[in-house]
């Protein structure tokens, strides 16, 4: 649906070329909901920016749905932006238009009558379940509700592509789950490609198919949510999971522990799926004589997939506990050694 | 000198102003509504960024801000005729009050579109709207409480302007006060336009942060419109007896009462209408006459009107002699001039037409001596005997009165010796009666035979004139110059 291909994105001020995106490529397939996520800096405003013109790339080729927007004049930039919906952080309502005037707004820009307006509009209250509060301004309503308005607006058009820049990010935790709730259902009901910025993991973990780590510009990682969260391969990655995941040790074993391979081994299992009927603690005592000490353990919901954690200390001896480690894997969990302890 | 205004002038006045107000800030409010959007899209960042257009509009936009108003008035004279085919009356007031107003406003619209968040116009390109879209959708109906605010010091800094509209005979409020109260020192009057004014712009003001949190402008709408039309009427009715009309320019102050019984007498003896304009400096009458917006005007002296047609060139001729007004120096602290000490501070006003004048009576009196041949041109700078080493201080004539407490004598026309508290008897010394300063009344050179003038001349050298004049300057004020 969406393919970037090679893209440069430098700001250049006062003489002095600031590198903002550097040899960017990634595909968006049609009906997914794509996370990009990032530090602050990291260049995930400029990219999605970069999807509809809102900032210009210095090289390379952005396409959507086969059409490069690139080199667009402007009046067919216009025209393929009323294709792809927008929402932001801060909203951007209107204050001086009502809920119901907010929706109206694109609708009014492509000259639609007052009749096909009011029945669009109304249509979209429902979907973004906000029925009756289509005269309220803004400054009468929640975050939440604002940023409904505010994707209803997206939506007034029928783009196949919505764009969200931290959309969450100004609204308090539970608001933030049914935003996403209600991004999750418009993508399942509407089949609407959803591109979604955020600097949260927990965000991604809720609705995300697909995400991309950005760091410092450039791609550091792309792939399956779940992949990602059990097998982070780069440092930025690790960082951003870790941090979503409730896995952290206390300091009185944290000072215990050492990269050198003498002692027990700490591990972090991961279960997905299948790998999750297996009786983890039993079976490593029964055929291993491995005691397992469990130092962590936590449940996450991952595109809705349930997958499970646990940090554990293997106290048995080096071969018992290789052995043990080698038939996880076998069944299809994921083991990574975190560190020994002796 | 105090005494009542007639209801009828004040409520003229009030409507000039008004008439004014409105019409300049309908079109300073457009016309920087449209510079303000500009400018504003000019700057880097905007939709039509474009450094060098944005410098140059900028630049343009303070000139018209720096220019002090009552010079900027003047200045574009040329200008206002071209636009209204005159330079003096109400709507040639209105014209630099518009060129003031709009780089003003430009700039009010400026910073009022500069405040609607950046994120609403990200919104809007993200939504595919067209430039025009953007302005008109967008980002004006945000900045509308702004602009409302806005309007409304707009409106209220214009009300202040209108008072300098008196400069080119354009009536209103503001030229009562100054007028009345400042050259006649009538604090009544003073005091009642004032309350007026007050009493407008706390309408304006109130009516306008009203508007600015609910802008409901489709009433605004209704009423401007109904007003507009009032003054295209009042614009348009005509205005009786064109026929028989002398359009004559005279000083506000005093004469203006004078005048008043002349037109009496014009219209009583020979149905002649005289319509008197006013002003407040002694160049502009002369233009005015010149140039055909005036038929007479009569307040200056022939060695006044000689150094101007002199200097502009003007084809003006006197056709007769009205009254003379003796200058005279008066002191609160000396009663002769043999009394006055070393390095005395002497008073004079600074029009070029008494300025001149004040110093060659002196050199008469021999205190001090004029370079040859500047005549009426003079200024403290062409002394060039000066033993006494008087200290020469010019100010406007109407402050001189208030300053006597301050000097050792100033020099007094006779407009302010009643005010000041003086007889002309009580001058230390003053013009006689075979001064060449007796005031003329003047016309265009071809004109002067049109027999319409000989019933000014005659209304001026009437009885009910003569009489008029003395009683309002006593004790030799005056003296009539026709015998």
């Amino acid at each position: 649906m969406i393919t970037l291909n090679n893209i440069n994105k430098t700001y250049t001020v006062a003489g002095t070329a600031y590198p903002a995106l550097t040899g960017m490529s990634f595909t968006v397939e049609a009906g997914e909901i794509f996370g990009i996520i990032g530090k602050s800096g990291a260049g995930k405003s400029t990219l999605v920016r970069c999807l509809n013109g809102l900032e210009k790339i210095t090289s390379g080729d952005v396409q959507i749905d086969g059409q490069s927007i690139v080199g667009l004049s402007d009046s067919a930039l216009r025209q393929t932006r009323r294709s792809i919906g927008m929402i932001f952080q801060h909203f951007n309502l209107l204050s001086s238009r009502t809920a119901f005037d907010n929706i109206a707004l694109p609708l009014e820009l492509v000259g639609k009558n007052q009749q096909a307006i009011a029945a669009r509009v109304n249509d979209l209250l429902r979907l973004v379940e906000l029925e009756g509060l289509g005269g309220s301004y803004p400054h009468e309503l929640s975050g939440g509700q604002k940023q409904r308005v505010a994707i209803a607006r997206a939506l007034a058009t029928e783009p196949n592509v919505l764009l969200c820049d931290e959309a969450t990010s100004a609204l308090d935790p539970e608001t933030t789950v049914s935003i996403l709730n209600l991004l999750k259902k418009i993508n399942q009901t509407l089949g609407i490609t959803v591109v979604l910025i955020t600097h949260e993991m927990d965000v991604v973990k809720q609705v995300c198919h697909r995400v991309a780590v950005l760091d410092q510009g450039r791609l550091a990682e792309l792939g399956k949510v779940v992949d990602v969260f059990i097998r982070p391969q780069s440092d930025v990655a690790k960082r951003l999971t870790q941090a979503s995941l409730h896995l952290e040790l206390p300091d009185s074993i944290k000072s215990k522990l050492h990269a050198e391979k003498a002692g027990h081994p700490i591990v972090r299992l991961a279960f997905v799926g299948a790998s999750a009927e297996v009786p983890v603690t039993t079976l490593l005592h029964d055929r291993f004589s491995v005691t397992c000490n469990i130092l962590q353990a936590d449940l996450q919901v991952i595109d809705g997939d349930s997958v499970g954690f646990m940090v554990c200390e293997l106290q048995g001896t080096q071969e018992q506990s290789d052995a043990a480690l080698a038939h996880l894997q076998a069944q299809g969990i994921n083991v990574e050694v975190l560190a020994y302890v002796s | 000198m105090s005494h009542s205004l007639a209801l009828m002038p004040l409520l003229v006045a009030t409507w000039q102003t008004l008439y004014m107000v409105f019409i300049a800030s309908v079109l300073g409010i457009v016309g920087g509504l449209v510079l303000g959007v500009v400018l504003y899209n000019t700057q880097t960042g905007g939709l039509w960024a474009h450094r060098a257009w944005h410098q140059v509009l900028g630049f343009i936009t303070n000139v018209g801000r720096s220019v002090p108003f009552i010079i900027l008035m003047i200045a574009i004279l040329p200008f206002t005729r071209f636009v209204v085919g005159t330079s003096i009356g109400i709507n040639a007031a209105i014209v630099p009050l518009v060129i003031a107003a709009i780089p003003y406003f430009a700039r009010i619209v400026e910073s009022a579109l500069g405040e609607v968040p950046f994120g609403i116009r990200e919104a809007a390109l993200a939504m595919g709207a067209t430039q025009w879209q953007i302005i008109t959708k967008f980002l004006l109906p945000e900045a509308l409480p702004a602009l409302i605010r806005g309007s409304t010091l707009l409106i209220v800094g214009l009300i202040g302007y209108s008072a300098m509209a008196g400069a080119v005979g354009g009536g209103g409020l503001g030229e009562l006060a100054i007028n009345y109260g400042y050259e006649r020192f009538d604090a009544l009057v003073m005091l009642e336009t004032v309350v007026i004014l007050v009493l407008i712009v706390q309408w304006v003001q109130t009516y306008g942060d009203r508007l600015a949190k609910r802008p409901r402008l489709k009433r605004l709408a209704i009423v401007a419109i109904i007003f507009a039309l009032l003054c295209v009427v009042s614009q348009a009715w005509p205005k009786g007896e064109q026929a028989h009309t002398i359009r004559v320019g005279i000083m506000g102050g005093a004469e203006e009462n004078i005048m008043q019984v002349a037109k009496r007498v014009a219209w009583d003896r020979y149905h002649v209408h005289l319509q008197l304009i006013t002003f407040d400096d002694y160049v502009l009458p002369n233009t005015a006459l010149n140039n055909g917006n005036l038929d007479a005007n009569i307040f200056q002296h022939v060695p006044y009107l000689d150094t101007q047609i002199k200097a502009r060139h003007y084809k003006l001729v006197p056709i007769a002699k009205t009254f003379i007004y003796p200058l005279g120096f008066y002191s609160k602290k000396y009663t002769s001039l043999s009394a006055l000490p070393e390095g005395a501070v002497v008073a004079i006003p600074n029009d070029p037409s008494n300025e001149g004048r004040a110093l060659l009576l002196l050199q008469q009196s021999g205190l001090i001596k004029m370079k040859p041949g500047v005549g009426l041109l003079g200024t403290p700078a062409s002394v060039i005997l000066n033993p006494y080493h008087l200290h020469f201080v010019a100010m406007n004539a109407a402050q001189i009165p208030r300053a006597l407490k301050d000097v050792a004598m100033g020099a007094l026309t006779n407009d302010f010796v009643g005010p000041a508290g003086y007889t002309v008897n009580q001058a230390l010394l003053k013009e006689g009666s075979h001064s060449p300063y007796a005031n003329v009344i003047v016309v265009r050179a071809q004109d002067q035979h049109k027999p319409i003038f000989k019933a000014l001349i005659a209304a001026m050298h009437s009885k009910p004139v003569l009489e008029k004049t003395q009683a309002l300057f006593p004790d030799g004020a005056a003296i009539a110059a026709w015998y």
